[in-house]
């Protein structure tokens, strides 16, 4: 009887551990949470108040420059998903058809889920969860910069002229003045430009649209992604894991994907009965396809990308000159997209990799990753402090991408010095090779906008010098 | 260049941070949440097959037929509150919430602002306060479920159900427990009425009627003695370093204290969507893995094979599972038996069937980081331990089989799917010789 007993234990293959990842997606234990320009913020963020703080330092300026929150998807991705969630929610309601590779559990939540018509009149809307990312973000500002964000002299916001940006830049504001009667910052918001060529240049730059954002490289590296070993075979996966009688072609595995990751975005646990039926490795094959498309859309796929960055580091530029020279203390943010800031990374030239990206092959170990600069309320911030050591004084610039640190300058900043030689460089910046498309429509040349640009960073100007 | 500054030292942000971990640690011991560690039923694939390469069982056979005819099984209530000795503790330790905002915020301690903002926010539930011991929401969503799920794997099998025996013990949270199980069972065409408790039921509370147990364990010294060698131990004495430095605070965080953290760390967690709760950042890993043990160590010699006692009053219990699938092959009805009750009685027929036994036992001298007896997996809430027989015509000779499954994940206790009428018997036809005379008080049975 001990020996059966024996037997019994030694042959109780239990399964103890339910921890292995292969196991449905409802109970995966660990699962990919990087989704290229989709990614929560949270997700991928620092946090400011983490950094250490120098008491022999006063900030005197700080720049910075965000992408909106969280979003709603754009008309032609809710088109598509739109479609998509039909035809699949068609065939999860004939009870034969129901029978397919994936969990029941996650089948059932799938059944359970239901199109948000509200998303077809409300595309790209900022979202409440995105609301919620720039109010906690303007409220970890005012913690950390407690001090310089009660008292400064000079506070300059603008948005471009979009939803999801004004609403962020009001969210943000909100969080600012977070439980402080005495802060409005009201009265700093500018109205939006319809031509900004500071912070949304590449919009009426002729040049960009018809040879960068139009042009035949992002085409065809795009192409020759979704025609690559490793994606196509994500798709044979997905068929695998689909209903028996739904023949999914490549074009809608990416719409699942897109599916998956804004719903799963608006979920409190993060998670989408979508996303069921890719794997992680599938996740991180598809956050790629973002990544091509954006480095030869708005990065190093193109010189024009760098030299439409240049013109928001000028701005920084001269607003730092005026800053060290003034006894005012300024404060000055854009709101802007995802587009905008990729820009600005390149003319900096950050996240660079040696070699250029291809849509054939995924470099795994790259340095040009949208989930990493790009995420929602994706952020930029420059930091002017003014330190007296001993009888001296000097400037130091601080630079923070979500929040942390980067290569820009060490951790505890760069010398004056330094970021006038990186940054002057930016204050001959123009956008004269926009010129005009050939039927010479309706594009201003660089000029009038230069007028524009120069008129508010006057008006900057003439502010902190009035008051001196 | 730049001369050496200062600094007010403050972390950086690093993936040392709670709020921003993707997978915090998920285990811990009986108040791990039933979805971090159950199968589904539904995903169990049928026992119809005819196979070859299936394990279904040794011998190559024809199952397609099989049916269900009798079921029989005893779970755990779901997610509860803490009873009064642990919320006493739970809310002392709270208290401190205060000093390690402020050690924060003179710059003291290694935890990330986020997590420290997340504990300033949260706030004890008065709920606690009154409702010791009673089942949450929550835990009565997980036996719902579990019942709705029960309830569409086995949906021929419970139309056709001739006797029902459903019972649970006399407590709110087994009560409401099975409860939430029948409502679960609401899309079957039967009535499955809920039997009155029995005070120190024999079956599913042997071990209440026990007054030997009483004696043996309960006022015993054994536990409490293994419990305190672990906590004089090199391992748990970091652990108290780790929240003292992670903290700041300056006073010696006595065992007692770190229970009292422990606890508010996985009772609140479990009360929440998203199993989180800021009291969990004080604790790493590492930490939560030593904290897992000493709860490991209690169960196993208070219901565990720490004492030879548990076994034989598990034996109680299983002598009625045996009784009922013999039952069954004489009558050729189609029963259901279910006992609604706690994780000491889970531990216990788990240790008369002899599963999960460690060689060599378990102490308080060390952890044992591979062993067997974890009672997240064994004991989380709402855990259960199903037994199923089928009548298969298609077979030769013996037509019932048995399978077994333990949290909705089948257990191949004689290393296939099914086990023979002849595997069970052997395992299992000992039980009815078991009896409860020996809880009278005046023997002492020694462990082996």
């Amino acid at each position: 009887m001990s020996r059966l007993v024996l037997v019994l234990v030694l042959f109780s293959v239990v399964i103890v551990r339910g921890s292995v990842c292969s196991e449905c997606y409802w109970n995966s234990k660990c699962s990919y949470e990087l989704f290229a320009t989709a990614t929560p913020y949270d997700n991928i963020r620092g946090d400011l108040r983490d950094h250490a703080q120098d008491n022999d330092c006063k900030v005197i300026s700080l720049w910075s420059l965000h992408r909106h929150g969280n979003r709603n998807p754009g008309v032609d991705v809710t088109r598509d998903v739109k479609e998509l969630q039909h035809k699949i929610k068609l065939l999860l309601d004939v009870p034969d058809n129901r029978r397919s590779n994936n969990c029941y559990q996650d089948m059932d939540d799938l059944m359970k889920w239901r199109w948000n018509t509200t998303l077809e009149n409300s595309t790209s809307y900022l979202t409440g969860v995105g609301y919620e990312e720039l109010y906690q973000l303007g409220r970890r500002i005012l913690m950390r910069y407690h001090d310089f964000v009660k008292s400064v002299d000079n506070a300059y916001f603008r948005a471009t002229n979009s939803q999801r940006t004004e609403v962020s830049l009001a969210a943000y504001v909100r969080g600012l003045s977070d439980g402080d009667d005495t802060l409005n910052f009201t009265t700093a918001i500018d109205a939006p430009l319809q031509r900004d060529d500071v912070i949304r240049p590449y919009e009426t730059c002729a040049r960009y649209q018809d040879e960068v954002k139009n042009g035949q490289k992002v085409t065809e590296e795009l192409a020759a992604y979704d025609t690559s070993a490793e994606f196509l075979a994500i798709r044979d996966r997905v068929q695998a894991k689909m209903f028996v009688d739904y023949k999914i072609s490549s074009r809608e595995v990416f719409t699942l994907y897109e599916l998956c990751r804004f719903e799963r975005s608006w979920d409190p646990k993060l998670r989408s009965p979508w996303c069921s039926f890719f794997t992680d490795q599938d996740l991180v094959v598809l956050e790629y396809r973002d990544d091509i498309r954006h480095y030869y859309r708005n990065g190093y796929g193109s010189q024009i990308n760098l030299d439409l960055g240049a013109q928001a580091m000028k701005n920084l530029y001269e607003t730092f000159v005026a800053a060290s020279k003034s006894e005012q203390t300024t404060m000055v943010s854009y709101f802007t997209h995802d587009t905008m800031l990729e820009m600005v990374y390149c003319a900096l030239g950050l996240f660079r990799d040696r070699e250029p990206l291809k849509g054939s092959t995924r470099k795994a170990n790259r340095l040009w990753r949208s989930t990493e600069f790009t995420a929602f309320a994706s952020n930029f911030i420059a930091v002017l402090y003014r330190c007296s050591k001993s009888d001296e004084e000097e400037l130091r610039v601080q630079f923070l991408i979500n929040e942390k640190p980067t290569a820009l300058c060490p951790e505890d900043g760069c010398a004056w010095q330094q970021f006038l030689n990186t940054f002057q460089v930016f204050s001959t910046a123009k956008l004269d090779f926009c010129g005009t498309n050939e039927s010479g429509a309706s594009h201003l040349s660089g000029r009038s906008d230069m007028k524009m640009n120069l008129a508010s960073s006057l008006m900057i100007l003439v502010m902190i010098t009035s008051i001196l | 260049m730049w001369k050496l500054l200062i600094w007010v030292s403050l972390p950086l942000v690093s993936s040392k941070c709670y709020w921003n971990n993707p997978n915090p640690y998920p285990y811990f011991g009986s108040k791990t949440p039933y979805d971090t560690v159950r199968g589904d039923f539904r995903d169990v694939p049928e026992i119809e097959a005819k196979f070859r390469q299936n394990r279904i069982s040794a011998d190559a056979n024809d199952f397609s037929e099989c049916e269900a005819v009798s079921i029989w099984f005893m779970i755990r209530h779901g997610t509860r509150r803490p009873n009064a000795p642990d919320t006493k503790i739970m809310k002392k330790a709270s208290y401190l919430k205060d000093n390690i905002i402020h050690k924060r915020t003179q710059g003291k301690g290694e935890m990330c602002a986020q997590d420290v903002d997340d504990l300033r926010k949260w706030m004890w539930n008065p709920k606690l306060d009154y409702k010791r011991s009673y089942l949450t929401t929550h835990g009565f969503q997980e036996l719902f479920e579990f019942g709705q799920r029960f309830s569409q794997k086995f949906a021929n099998f419970l139309e056709e159900v001739n006797s029902s025996v459903l019972r649970p013990t006399s407590e709110q949270r087994t009560q409401q427990s099975i409860k939430a199980f029948v409502e679960g069972l609401r899309g079957i065409n039967q009535s499955f009425p809920i039997e009155d408790y029995i005070l120190n039921d024999p079956v599913a509370r042997p071990y209440r009627y026990c007054a030997k147990r009483g004696s043996q364990i309960i006022n015993g010294t054994r536990a409490i003695s293994e419990i305190q060698r672990f906590q004089e131990t090199e391992e748990f004495k970091k652990v108290q370093e780790n929240v003292q430095r992670r903290t700041g605070l300056s006073l010696e965080l006595k065992p007692n204290t770190i229970k009292g953290l422990y606890d508010l760390c996985r009772f609140y967690r479990s009360y929440t969507l998203l199993k989180r709760s800021p009291w969990c950042s004080l604790f790493s890993d590492d930490d939560l893995k030593i904290l897992e043990y000493v709860e490991d160590v209690q169960h196993y010699f208070k219901n565990g094979f720490g004492d030879s006692l548990n076994s034989q009053t598990g034996a109680a219990g299983l002598k009625d599972l045996y009784e009922k699938f013999h039952h069954v092959t004489k009558t050729g009805h189609k029963s259901i038996t279910a006992y609604f009750t706690h994780d000491t009685m889970m531990d216990m027929i788990y240790s008369a069937m002899g599963f999960y036994e460690d060689y060599p036992k378990l102490s308080g001298f060390e952890r044992k980081k591979d062993r067997k007896w974890r009672t997240t997996f064994l004991t989380p809430f709402a855990a259960n331990f199903v037994a199923v027989l089928y009548r298969c015509p298609k077979l030769p000779s013996t037509t019932y089989r048995v399978q077994f499954l333990k949290n909705e994940k089948e257990v191949h206790l004689c290393g296939a799917r099914l086990c023979s009428w002849k595997q069970f018997w052997e395992t299992f036809h000992r039980f009815t010789k078991a009896n409860l005379d020996f809880c009278d008080d005046d023997t002492y049975v020694y462990s082996v």
